[in-house]
């Protein structure tokens, strides 16, 4: 499944971007997969999707990313993305406080939908905007370490930090992984973040309805 | 089951002439809806009929004719002797100068006087030669009655842009079928939008609830980055006119309230009733915007809210919480699919990729953010001739469109497919590949409507 010959990777993530809506999520996408930012992009309904594969400790790594509508009432939709996902980028805008707030809010969403071992990293997105920012660095440095969450600062419009805050936490989840494997071919018992190469993205395993029958 | 491309090109739908007429409808807000069996598969005649057709051999008009004294009277039937200015008035009736307190009966003097000047005049009109659907149309909104049924089943095959801000809004029933109110449901209409811009627009931010100011902003986020692509709706003036009816309607319809891919919804219709200040002209440009004045565009503004309400009336269940409309549809499309294209069914299961996750998109922004606004305008005149247009034909419409890449989507993976739904090539599609798209969610309503058993599937 899912590998292809043209397409060699060791690992496949599964990665959700999440956040407030307008923070700026899509553009982290697309400048991170496909080095574009649009200023006037339109807004993501329901979810988006695209792919990149990255060098990170000799392995291939294919990150496989899932974009979400950011605003309230798309929740019962987005959150079905969660699952799988083994990586989460949290979104706010570094010029709008209230996005910032909200970060508990996506937090809680996070406990409930997605896998207990996430690895959930807090990106404080338009950095270029110095004039208005609004959200000190120390305040989110202080509030990641409190919740125990990766950070950075990024501008998807001038690249700065979009490239490393994939590869960090395409990098963690990775070391976790292999941990957790190591741990896991030691003896130990504990609940794996995924057993074999890739990380399952597609449990679509229901039985199909078929027209017509019975 | 035969494959879905072997009857695309045949399908065109027409009405029978034959059939009997029923006269005008005299309630427009729930104007019925021509019986399906009553269209015939063949070519609709006046579609061939060539734009020379000589106006001797005019057809006498299936519509009861207005007293001559009335608006559209005998001579209507000879329609190169309506002018460019009858027809603007046709398209988008001029207001009355008269102040707020007029009654009907003045309105109609008006509208009246105009006409007759407007049929006194010799000026030659000064768009391509009229056809015959053009002057059923004419002749229909002419009518002091308009026959909002004959309008709705004319129109499936499109409007003429020149006509379509009048079609729409009669359609949509926010005019009435009786000419004689136009005037005076607007003016009711356009004061009732202008109090609630008062009541709650400009009002001082304190004043609003956490709840009203999280909508406002997420209308402001919205708003700048709706219809990017589209100069139009670059200009401040139409994104001011945007935000504020946006916001207004969320306010007044707190079970939804504003909902991302609303505002795509807004963009056909103010478009296209901005047309109507310029004889149907594309104003997508947005080079018109120089010659709108305020009171135009409050005009088009106060239009567009009603009918926006209207339109989304009918769809209500789209945008509240969990959007239960929306994954009804979704659920409906895939059903469809997998009876009309089983192999491209099972490929998708195969690649693991979920409806859901392409196609609610296209429920959520009604195709907006799939095709340009044109073809949005074409599709739309279908959506307003069938009864539930919004709700059930589209989905007939998703399938088509859906089945017409399926031999592409057999021979993608799961990304492929993805990245390829999320941005379908329908950039050089006009109005024809829009008409086939149509033709063909026609066959598929008439095959699959009222047989829905054959939907029905085992659920686990």
């Amino acid at each position: 499944m899912g590998s292809r010959a043209d397409e060699e990777y060791d690992y496949l993530f599964k990665v959700v971007l999440i956040g407030d809506s307008g923070v700026g999520k899509s553009n982290l996408l697309s400048r991170f997969t496909r080095n574009e930012f649009n200023l006037e992009s339109k807004s993501t309904i329901g979810v988006e999707f695209a792919t990149k594969s990255i060098q990170t400790e000799g392995k291939t790594i294919k990150a496989q990313i899932w974009d979400t509508a950011g605003q309230e009432r798309y929740r019962a939709i987005t959150s079905a993305y969660y699952r799988g996902a083994v990586g989460a980028l949290l979104v706010y805008d570094i010029s709008k406080h209230s996005t910032f707030e909200n970060v508990e809010r996506w937090l809680k969403e996070l406990r409930d939908h997605a896998e207990a071992n996430i690895v959930v990293m807090l990106v404080g997105n338009k950095s270029d905007l110095r004039h208005l920012r609004a959200v000190e660095t120390d305040e989110a440095m202080a509030f990641s370490e409190q919740h125990n969450l990766a950070f950075i600062e990024t501008s998807a419009l001038d690249a700065s930090g979009v490239d490393t805050s994939f590869q960090r936490i395409l990098t963690e989840i990775y070391r976790l992984m292999s941990r957790r494997n190591m741990a896991a071919e030691e003896g130990g018992n504990q609940p794996q973040l995924s057993t074999g190469q890739t990380i399952s993205l597609n449990n679509d395993n229901k039985p199909r309805r078929n027209c017509c029958q019975g | 089951m035969s494959s879905l491309p072997g009857f695309l090109r045949r399908t065109f739908r027409s009405h029978d002439d034959s059939e009997e007429d029923s006269g005008p409808s005299t309630a427009p807000e729930s104007p019925s809806i021509p019986d399906r069996r009553t269209f015939s598969a063949g070519l609709r005649d006046e579609l061939v009929v060539d734009e020379s057709e000589s106006t001797a051999n005019a057809k006498p008009s299936p519509y009861p004719q207005p007293p001559t004294s009335s608006v559209g009277d005998g001579s209507s039937l000879t329609p190169m002797t309506i002018s460019k200015r009858h027809l603007r008035a046709v398209a988008f009736p001029p207001l009355p100068q008269t102040d707020e307190n007029q009654t009907d009966d003045s309105t109609a003097s008006t509208i009246q006087s105009y006409d007759d000047k407007a049929d006194s005049s010799t000026t030659p009109r000064n768009y391509p030669p009229i056809t015959y659907r053009e002057r059923q149309f004419d002749i229909m909104l002419n009518s002091p009655i308009v026959p909002v049924r004959e309008l709705r089943k004319l129109s499936w095959n499109g409007v003429p842009a020149p006509l379509r801000p009048k079609v729409w809004k009669i359609l949509l029933g926010y005019l009435p079928a009786n000419s004689s109110r136009h005037e005076t449901t607007y003016k009711r209409r356009r004061r009732e939008y202008k109090d609630s811009i008062k009541q709650h627009y400009d009002i001082p931010d304190d004043s609003r609830t956490n709840s009203e100011q999280e909508t406002l902003r997420q209308v402001l986020v919205d708003v700048p980055r709706t219809a990017p692509d589209v100069p139009l709706f670059h200009n401040d003036r139409v994104r001011r006119c945007l935000s504020r009816l946006l916001y207004i309607w969320a306010m007044r319809h707190p079970a939804s309230s504003y909902v991302q891919g609303i505002n795509d919804l807004a963009t056909p219709l103010i478009s296209v009733f901005l047309s109507g200040y310029f004889e149907g002209e594309d104003c997508l440009d947005g080079e018109r915007m120089q010659d709108v004045t305020d009171s135009i565009l409050e005009e088009v503004e106060a239009d567009t809210y009603w009918c926006l309400t209207n339109l989304l009336a009918g769809i209500q269940d789209h945008y509240t919480s969990d959007q239960p409309g929306m994954q009804r549809m979704v659920m409906h499309l895939e059903e469809l699919v997998s009876r009309i294209d089983a192999d491209l069914a099972s490929h998708l299961k195969n690649t693991g990729i979920e409806f859901i996750q392409f196609a609610f998109k296209w429920m959520n922004c009604l195709l907006l953010r799939e095709f340009k606004l044109s073809c949005v305008m074409r599709l739309w005149d279908t959506y307003l001739s069938e009864e539930r247009g919004f709700e059930e034909f589209h989905v007939y419409v998703c399938a088509s469109f859906l089945v017409h890449f399926s031999a592409e989507l057999q021979q993608m993976g799961f990304d492929e497919l993805f990245q390829f739904m999320q941005n379908m090539p329908t950039h050089d599609w006009g109005d024809r590949e829009c008409e086939i798209l149509l033709s063909s969610a026609f066959v598929l309503s008439t095959l699959f409507k009222g047989s829905e058993a054959h939907l029905n599937v085992v659920r686990d």
